[in-house]
């Protein structure tokens, strides 16, 4: 099993995209079979996964932290939960919602410690 | 935001400019800029040479109250600088160390950047020069650099100064990083001065551009270096009036735990009359008469020492009302005959705060790090700098790599001996003691026993005295407060002491 990211109809392992501060980035994670493409044991364990892994995210070279990949990427299922985790091993979308006017705003913003 | 330092209400131009980068705990001019600008000229270009700090660093002072400032009020000045306080200080400084937002912080930096790219490019310069005195200036860096690559991708950024490096030694992540994003054109390292002549002039293979090894400044050369020139200061801005001032590079003595010998090899000094000179002169062109020496030990050359402090403290009795005062490193020697006469001699030149690497109160552990001077030799000088009035700061390693409880022990006996002196020194344990790489300690961690466990320089064991991070961390802790609790004047420092309190967070190192 091999998960691909398709990006401009070509497949990547990672991508960049022009953006105008402020905006929303959708990453939409489409076509798992939950039923052939994660096998579990019989004690639900499971054996072997298809999944994306975010393994970084930069805006103009910079990183936005640690945290963000652990606390503020929120895939949103097809039936609805949310769950924070850089791991996407649903179908679903992530919204990387970018609010604020400029990139140094944005990244502290991620980066904020309050 | 308008940073004065940088406001071109003239639309003038200038073909560099030098300055230095938020952040840096320093109460007086920062050097680079001042020093490198008359380089510049030589090459016949224009340059603005500023201190952008100080406007940021004011911003920060409100609440934070400098380490260094406070132990310095002897210096004080503090009517006269001009105090634009943040409302939020501490996450300003929370930025600048460790590169994290706050909503009360993240408008004002980004006016702070933009402003600062802006008025910068103002000025229509070719060259824009970065000096990052630590690595607390390496965030700040870094936007300023993006906004100015934003605005003007042409205009060309040198990087430089101690904040680009990790070590002394090898090559620097951060500026090696700076490079591949474009977001700088060229770091310099080491010696800046003709390196960045040469850049100047189009000679960009020049040992110290975009390389690791670098040429040293020689003494002929460091003879013929112009003097600082302060003229785009603004003192008004300054807590401490006080001019930075170099008297050597490089050191005398060669001890086993340190890095910056591995860096600058060879010990260079100017003359007891070359220095001299330049103090009269700062004194008549910017009206002040304190100095701070900013190389490693103002004594390293006795006899240009010998020369410059009689020369101040003829000086100083000629015109009592204009005489000079200065600060900085000095080395302890072994007590000699003359030693008297030349404390009376220092007290007269104006000497009133000096640092001493004192480093260990253990004989046996100074002598191994060479360091040969007895602890009778430090009681006499510090009775003597009791008897002239000159303010000593000793500056300690912890946990040196044969230094076991026992010399903790010692230690605090020393510490209970001499009470006497406690409102006459200055207490700075620092952190404990890093094996650098290149160090006499690196290259022979076999025969000291040693085992790195980590990358950091501090992270290091020696089983065979059950020398541990965690055990060393906790003698820094007990030495600071056995002092503090004998009424010591104790010198707490930030920095040094982030790695200390981690490694009693995290006790099982």
């Amino acid at each position: 099993m091999n998960a691909v990211m398709i990006h401009d109809g070509k497949e990547c392992p990672g991508f960049s995209v022009d953006l105008t501060l402020p905006t929303k980035l959708t990453l939409v994670v489409s076509g798992k079979n939950m039923k052939l493409d994660t096998k579990i044991d019989k004690d639900g364990k499971i054996l072997e996964d298809l999944y994306i892994k975010i393994i970084g995210v930069t805006l103009d070279g910079f990183d936005p932290g640690v945290n963000f990949l652990h606390q503020k990427i929120k895939l949103v299922t097809q039936d609805g939960k949310v769950l924070t985790n850089p791991y996407l091993g649903f179908n679903g979308h992530v919204d990387f919602i970018m609010d604020q006017p400029t990139v140094f705003q944005q990244v502290m913003h991620w980066k904020n410690v309050a | 935001m308008h940073i004065d330092c940088l406001s071109n209400p003239d639309n003038q131009q200038v073909d560099v400019i030098i300055s230095t980068v938020p952040w840096t705990d320093s109460a007086i001019p920062l050097m680079a800029p001042a020093a490198l600008k008359p380089m510049v000229e030589q090459v016949g270009m224009t340059c603005l040479g500023v201190d952008f700090n100080v406007e940021i660093y004011n911003a920060t002072l409100y609440q934070h109250e400098s380490t260094a400032s406070k132990q310095s009020q002897i210096f004080y000045n503090a009517d006269v600088y001009n105090l634009v306080p943040h409302k939020s200080p501490g996450h300003l400084i929370n930025f600048f160390f460790h590169g994290v937002g706050h909503p009360d912080i993240n408008d004002w930096l980004y006016d702070m950047f933009e402003s600062a790219a802006r008025a910068m490019l103002s000025w229509k310069p070719k060259f824009i020069g970065l000096s990052l005195f630590s690595y607390v200036s390496r965030h700040s860096c870094e936007w300023l650099c993006y906004h100015i690559k934003k605005l003007s991708p042409d205009t060309k950024i040198i990087i430089g100064g101690a904040g680009c490096l990790e070590q002394f030694t090898g090559p620097s992540t951060f500026a090696d990083n700076m490079l591949e994003r474009g977001l700088v054109d060229y770091h310099i390292r080491g010696d800046g001065e003709h390196a960045l002549k040469q850049l100047l002039l189009g000679n960009t293979s020049y040992p110290g551009i975009n390389s690791v090894d670098w040429k040293e400044i020689n003494n002929q050369e460091l003879a013929k270096l112009p003097y600082p020139d302060y003229s785009d200061y603004d003192f008004t801005r300054y807590k401490k009036q006080m001019l930075g001032i170099q008297g050597s590079r490089g050191c005398v003595r060669a001890c086993t735990f340190c890095d910056y010998i591995t860096n600058w090899t060879k010990f260079q000094w100017r003359t007891g009359e070359v220095i001299f000179e330049e103090m009269k002169l700062q004194y008549s062109k910017y009206g002040i008469r304190v100095f701070q020496f900013q190389d490693t030990l103002t004594n390293g050359n006795l006899k240009e020492f010998n020369k410059l402090i009689q020369l101040l403290a003829d000086y100083n009795e000629s015109n009592p009302s204009e005489s000079f005062h200065w600060g900085g490193y000095y080395i302890f020697r072994e007590q000699s005959a003359n030693d008297e006469e030349m404390w009376r001699t220092m007290a007269k030149s104006g000497a009133q705060i000096l640092s001493v690497g004192i480093e260990n109160l253990n004989e046996d552990i100074r002598y191994a790090i060479g360091k040969k001077f007895s602890n009778k030799s430090i009681t006499f000088h510090i009775e003597q700098a009791r008897l002239h009035n000159i303010r000593l700061d000793l500056l300690f390693i912890v946990g040196y790599v044969t230094e076991t409880q026992h010399h903790i022990d010692q230690a605090k006996i020393w510490l209970d001996n001499h009470v006497q002196y406690q409102d006459k020194i200055l207490l700075s344990w620092g952190g404990t003691l890093g094996i650098f790489p290149n160090t006499w300690l690196d290259r022979n961690k076999a025969r000291t026993g040693t085992i790195m466990i980590g990358n950091s320089p501090q992270q290091w064991v020696n089983p065979s005295i059950g020398s541990t991070v965690a055990l060393r961390a906790q003698w820094v802790q007990d030495l600071i407060e056995h002092s503090e609790k004998l009424g010591y004047n104790v010198m707490s420092n930030q920095i040094d002491n982030h790695f200390v309190l981690e490694q009693l967070i995290n006790t099982d190192v």
